[in-house]
C-alpha cells in the first residue's frame, strides 16, 4: 500500500549549519509520492541539483542521502526519512534555479512494481509562491477520506487562521493523541486547524478534529487570550491640559503681558479737566471707528471690516491721571493742601491693550487723535 | 558576569565633553529597566544610541529604590529570621545572641545596588551607548535639552527617534505628608535608621507586603491597612486569602476595608485614623513609622511632554498606540510612564519591542503572559488569568492544585507552606493561568510562562520529566491533577 500522506526528509547539513529539520510536501493522492525541491533555509527560493545519490529503481533506507542540493549558501545533502524506491527522476543533475516546491522526482514504496506505477503530470503551478509553502501548508484537500465528524475549518475567529506551522515540534499531549488515533504527522499538519500561538496545534485542536469537543471552544479561548495579549488602549480619557504640577516649559513663550502704551500730554494753560476728559472720550470713539488702512488696490475696507473683531469689542482700557505740576515740590515738608480747582498741567494716559488683533494699532491711533484734539483745543482757546 | 562589571567599574575614563549640539539615531529618556534595555538593544541593532538619566545612577527605581534593594533586605531578613527561629529545630546550636546590625545590614544592600548600577554603565560602554547624566526636557518634538547633573555635560540633542521611559513615582496619599523619616514612601522604608517598634502600612499591595515582611522579621509590629477587601492587588482570590493567612501567621496584622482619614506626625510618633468601611466606625492607631504604599503614578516631571503636545490621559499616563507611538510617530513611550502593569520586566519587554518597531516595523509583547511575583516567604507568583477574570469572561475552567506539604523537597527543606494552582480550560485543558505560593515560586513561575506562550495544556506539563527531588515536581503534579489525580497526594 502506498501512503498518500506526506513524508518527511531530513537534510543533513554538510557545510553550513542550518536549523531546518523537515520540509513539507503536498500529497498528490496518487500511486507515487512526488519529492519536491526542498527549502533548506527559510529564505531559500530556488536551488540546483548537484548530484543524485540514487538512480531510478534504486531502493533506499530512511537516512540514506538521496541527493545533494545546491543553495546560494551551501551544498546540502537531503536524506530520506522513510524507506522507499526511486521511481522517476524529473530534474537531472546540474539543473539549476529550480523553484522550491517543484517536484524533482517521484518516490515509490519498497515492493512497488515500478512498471505499473502511474506518474501524474507535474503541474507547473506548483512553482508559485513556494516560499510561503515552506512555512504554511496548503489547505487540506476536500477529497481526502477519513474525515472525522466536524471541526477544523469551521472556525471563523480572526486569531485561528487554522494553518499549522509545518516545522513545529508537537506538544506531548498532541503527539500522544495523534498516535492513539492513527493520525500521521502530515495529516495533522495539513488538516488540523491550529489555534495555538504561531500555528501551533494544541491538544484541544486535535480533540476538535476528532470530533470530541466543539471546535468553537478552541477559537473562543484563542480569541479571549488574544484580546488579553494587547494593552487595552480603548476609552482613553485625556486629562485636562496644563496640569498645575507641570513645570512651565522653558521654551514656552513667557506669559503674555498685555501691551501697554503710555503717553504724556502737556496741557494748555486754559483748559478745564472736564474738557480734557471729554476729548479723551471723543478720541476713543474716533479711534474705534476710523479705518485702520487707507483703501488701496490691496485693501478693501469692507473685507477688512468683515475679518476684524466686532467693532464694539474693547481694544484698550484708558487710565488717565493729571499732574498739576511737573516740578518736584521744593520742600519735602511743604504740604500744599489739595485743591480741586487746581489747573492740570500734564495728562498721563496709559492704554492697556486687549489681545484683539487690532488693539495696539487702534491704541496708537488714539494717542495721535487725542494729541490732535488737545492741540486743537489750545488753538481754539 | 556581574563580577566583571564590578572589576571594571572604576577603570574607565570619561570621554571628554564634546560640542554641545548632538545628534543621535535614538535617544532614550530614562535609564531604568525599560530605558537601559531599550538603549542597549538599539545599540546592538546598529543605531547610534544615547540614554539620558538624571538620578546619577542607572537602573531606575527598580535597581536603586525598588526591586533590587528590597530583595536584598528580604533575603537577609529571611536568613536572620530562619537562624533565629528555625536553627533549633534544624539541629543547629548557636552560642550567644543572634542580632541585627542595621547599618551593616543596609550596607550589604547598598553594595549590591552599587554593583548592579555600575554594571549597566559598563554595558553602555561595551555596546557604545552614549550616556548623558542629566535631566531631559523637550525643546520641541525633535530636540531634547539636557540639563547636566554632577559631571554630566550640557547638551541639546537632536534625535530621529525618542523613547520616553521616565518611569513612575510613589503616589502620594492626599493629606499625608511624606518626610521619609517617620512617614515614608517605599524609598524611605528601604533605609530606615532603626527598626521601628510599630510599623503601619497603608496599602496591602506587593510593595506594602514585602516591606511589612522585612520589618516584621526584624522585630517590628506590623499593621497593614487596606482599603479593598483583599490584599495583594490583582492576585487570584484564593491565593490572596492564603497569602493573608500565612502572613498573619508570621505576625502581620491586617485591617481590610480600612479607609485612612488621617496620618500626622506628632513628634516621634505618627497618629493614624481610619474608618472601617463596613461598620463606619473610626479607629485610631499609633506608629513609629508609617509607610504609604498606595501605588505608583507615571513620572514626567520636567520633561515638557505636554508643552510639545503629547497627549496625557487622566491618570497621567502618556497616550500611545499599539506600537508605543505617541502623537508624534518618532516619539514612543514605554514602561510605567504609559499603560499596563507597572513592572520592571514588562518595561524591559516593551523597551526591546519599541526598538524592534523602529528597526523593522515589528515588535512583540504578550500582555497575557506577564508574571507577577511577591517576594515574601514563601513567595507568591502568578501568570495568566485568575479565576475571577475567567468567571467574568464566562469561560469554563478547571482547577488543579498540589500542596508543597506533599512535595519531598519542600519536606526535606522543612519549608512546606503553599501550593501550586493551575487553571485550565475545561474542555481543552489549555493552561490559562498558574498561581503559586511556595518557596521559590518566583523562579517556578517561568515554566508556567513558557507553557502559556506555547499554548500548552496541563497534560503537556504533566508529561514533561521534572527532576527528583525538586520543588518543581509540585508544579508537574499540580498540572497533572487538573484532569487527573496527583501521584503523591
Amino acid at each position: 500500500m502506498l501512503r498518500t500522506s506526506l513524508r518527511l526528509y531530513k537534510p543533513r547539513v554538510e557545510l553550513l549549519v542550518t536549523s531546518i529539520r523537515a520540509f513539507h510536501r503536498t500529497p498528490l493522492n496518487l500511486g507515487v509520492t512526488p519529492l519536491d525541491m526542498p527549502a533548506m533555509s527559510p529564505t531559500m527560493e530556488e536551488g540546483g541539483i548537484v548530484s543524485w545519490k540514487v538512480k531510478e529503481g534504486d531502493k533506499f533506507d530512511a537516512g540514506d542521502v538521496l541527493l545533494e542540493v545546491e543553495t546560494d549558501k551551501a551544498n546540502i545533502a537531503v536524506e530520506a526519512q522513510d524507506d522507499g524506491v526511486m521511481a522517476k527522476i524529473l530534474k537531472q543533475e546540474g539543473e539549476k534555479e529550480i523553484k522550491v516546491g517543484t517536484p524533482i522526482a517521484f518516490l515509490a514504496e519498497v515492493g512497488d512494481n515500478l512498471a505499473e506505477l502511474e506518474f501524474p503530470e507535474v503541474e507547473e503551478k506548483k512553482q508559485e509562491p513556494k516560499k510561503e509553502a515552506a512555512k504554511t501548508p496548503e489547505p487540506a484537500q476536500p477529497s481526502q477520506p477519513v474525515e472525522p465528524a466536524q471541526g477544523k475549518k469551521t472556525s471563523t475567529s480572526p486569531v485561528s487562521s487554522g494553518n499549522a506551522d509545518p516545522n513545529q515540534v508537537f506538544l506531548p499531549s498532541v503527539e500522544l493523541l495523534l498516535e492513539l488515533n492513527g493520525i500521521s504527522r502530515d495529516e495533522a499538519l495539513s488538516k488540523i486547524a491550529a489555534t495555538g500561538p504561531k500555528g501551533r496545534i494544541l491538544r484541544g485542536d486535535v480533540k476538535a478534529y476528532l470530533g470530541q469537543i466543539d471546535s468553537s471552544n478552541n477559537s473562543k479561548i484563542a480569541a479571549y487570550l488574544d484580546s488579553k495579549s494587547h494593552l487595552d488602549l480603548s476609552n482613553i480619557e485625556l486629562r485636562p491640559a496644563a496640569s498645575p504640577e507641570k513645570a512651565p516649559a522653558k521654551i514656552e513663550t513667557p506669559k503674555k503681558e498685555p501691551v501697554k502704551i503710555t503717553h504724556q500730554y502737556i496741557l494748555p494753560d486754559n483748559i478745564a479737566k472736564e474738557e480734557i476728559l471729554n476729548l479723551v472720550l471723543k478720541a476713543e470713539q474716533k479711534a474705534y471707528g476710523k479705518p485702520l488702512y487707507a483703501p488701496s488696490d490691496l485693501i478693501d475696507p469692507l473685507f477688512e471690516e468683515i475679518i476684524a473683531p466686532p467693532r464694539n469689542a474693547e481694544r484698550f482700557k484708558i487710565n488717565t491721571s493729571f499732574q498739576t505740576s511737573a516740578a518736584e515740590p521744593e520742600d519735602d515738608f511743604d504740604f500744599e493742601p489739595y485743591q480741586e480747582t487746581q489747573q492740570p498741567k500734564i495728562l498721563d494716559v496709559e492704554l492697556v491693550c486687549t489681545d484683539l488683533v487690532d488693539a495696539k494699532a487702534r491704541a496708537e491711533m488714539f494717542v495721535d487723535i487725542l494729541g490732535e484734539y488737545i492741540s486743537r483745543a489750545e488753538l481754539k482757546n | 558576569m556581574l563580577k566583571s562589571y564590578q572589576r571594571r567599574l572604576f577603570s574607565s575614563a570619561r570621554v571628554l565633553a564634546e560640542a554641545s549640539q548632538k545628534k543621535h539615531d535614538i535617544l532614550v529618556i530614562g535609564g531604568g529597566p525599560g530605558g537601559y534595555v531599550a538603549a542597549i538593544k538599539a545599540a546592538q541593532l546598529g543605531f547610534d544610541t544615547a540614554c539620558v538619566e538624571k538620578r546619577g545612577r542607572l537602573g531606575g527605581t527598580c535597581l536603586n529604590v525598588g526591586c533590587i534593594p528590597s530583595k536584598a533586605l528580604l533575603n537577609n531578613s529571611h536568613l536572620f529570621h530562619q537562624i533565629q527561629h528555625e536553627s533549633k529545630s534544624r539541629g543547629i546550636d548557636i552560642k550567644g545572641d543572634v542580632s541585627i546590625n542595621l547599618p551593616k545590614f543596609m550596607d550589604a544592600k547598598d553594595k549590591v545596588v552599587a554593583q548592579l548600577t555600575g554594571g549597566i554603565e559598563m554595558l553602555f560602554k561595551k555596546y557604545g551607548v552614549k550616556y548623558y547624566k542629566g535631566a531631559a526636557s523637550f525643546v520641541d518634538e525633535h530636540h531634547v535639552n539636557i540639563d547636566p547633573i554632577e559631571d554630566g555635560e550640557k547638551a541639546v540633542v537632536k534625535a530621529d527617534n525618542i523613547i520616553i521611559a521616565t518611569g513612575s513615582e510613589a503616589t502620594p496619599f492626599p493629606g499625608i505628608e511624606i518626610d521619609e523619616e517617620r512617614i515614608v514612601s517605599s524609598t524611605g522604608c528601604l533605609s530606615l535608621s532603626e527598626v521601628p517598634k510599630r510599623l503601619v502600612i497603608i496599602g496591602g499591595g506587593i510593595i506594602g507586603l514585602e516591606m511589612g515582611s522585612v520589618w516584621s522579621r526584624l522585630g517590628s509590629q506590623v499593621t497593614v491597612l487596606e482599603f479593598q477587601n483583599a490584599i495583594g492587588a490583582g492576585m487570584d482570590g484564593e491565593v490572596s486569602k492564603a497569602t493573608q493567612k500565612f502572613l498573619t501567621k508570621q505576625g502581620l496584622k491586617f485591617k481590610l476595608g480600612a479607609k485612612v482619614t488621617k496620618g500626622v506626625r506628632e513628634g516621634e510618633v505618627v497618629k493614624i485614623e481610619y474608618e472601617d468601611t463596613k461598620s463606619g466606625k473610626t479607629e485610631s492607631l499609633e506608629a513609629d513609622v508609617l509607610l504609604v504604599a498606595v501605588g505608583r503614578r507615571p513620572y514626567l516631571k520636567g520633561l515638557n511632554a505636554e508643552a510639545i503636545g503629547l497627549d496625557i490621559e487622566k491618570r497621567g499616563r502618556v497616550v500611545i498606540d499599539s506600537q508605543f507611538k505617541t502623537k508624534f510617530d518618532h516619539i514612543r513611550c514605554i514602561g510605567d510612564a504609559t499603560f499596563g502593569p507597572m513592572l520592571a520586566h514588562k518595561a524591559e519587554e516593551e523597551g526591546i519591542a519599541a526598538v524592534e518597531y523602529i528597526k523593522n516595523g515589528h515588535g512583540h509583547v504578550n500582555y497575557a503572559n506577564i508574571p507577577a511575583v511577591m517576594y515574601s516567604h514563601p513567595e507568591v507568583a502568578w501568570v495568566g488569568q485568575t479565576e475571577e477574570q475567567l468567571k467574568e469572561a464566562g469561560i469554563k475552567y478547571k482547577v488543579g492544585k498540589f500542596p508543597f506539604i506533599a512535595n519531598s523537597r519542600a519536606k526535606t527543606n522543612m519549608d512546606t507552606e503553599g501550593f501550586v494552582k493551575f487553571i485550565a480550560d475545561a474542555e481543552t485543558e489549555r493552561v490559562l493561568g498558574c498561581h503559586i505560593i511556595g518557596p521559590n515560586a518566583g523562579e517556578m513561575i517561568a515554566e508556567a510562562g513558557l507553557a502559556l506562550e506555547y499554548g500548552a495544556s496541563t497534560e503537556d506539563i504533566a508529561r514533561v520529566c521534572h527532576a527528583h527531588p525538586t520543588l518543581s515536581e509540585a508544579f508537574k503534579e499540580a498540572a497533572g491533577s487538573v484532569f487527573g489525580k496527583p501521584i503523591n497526594f
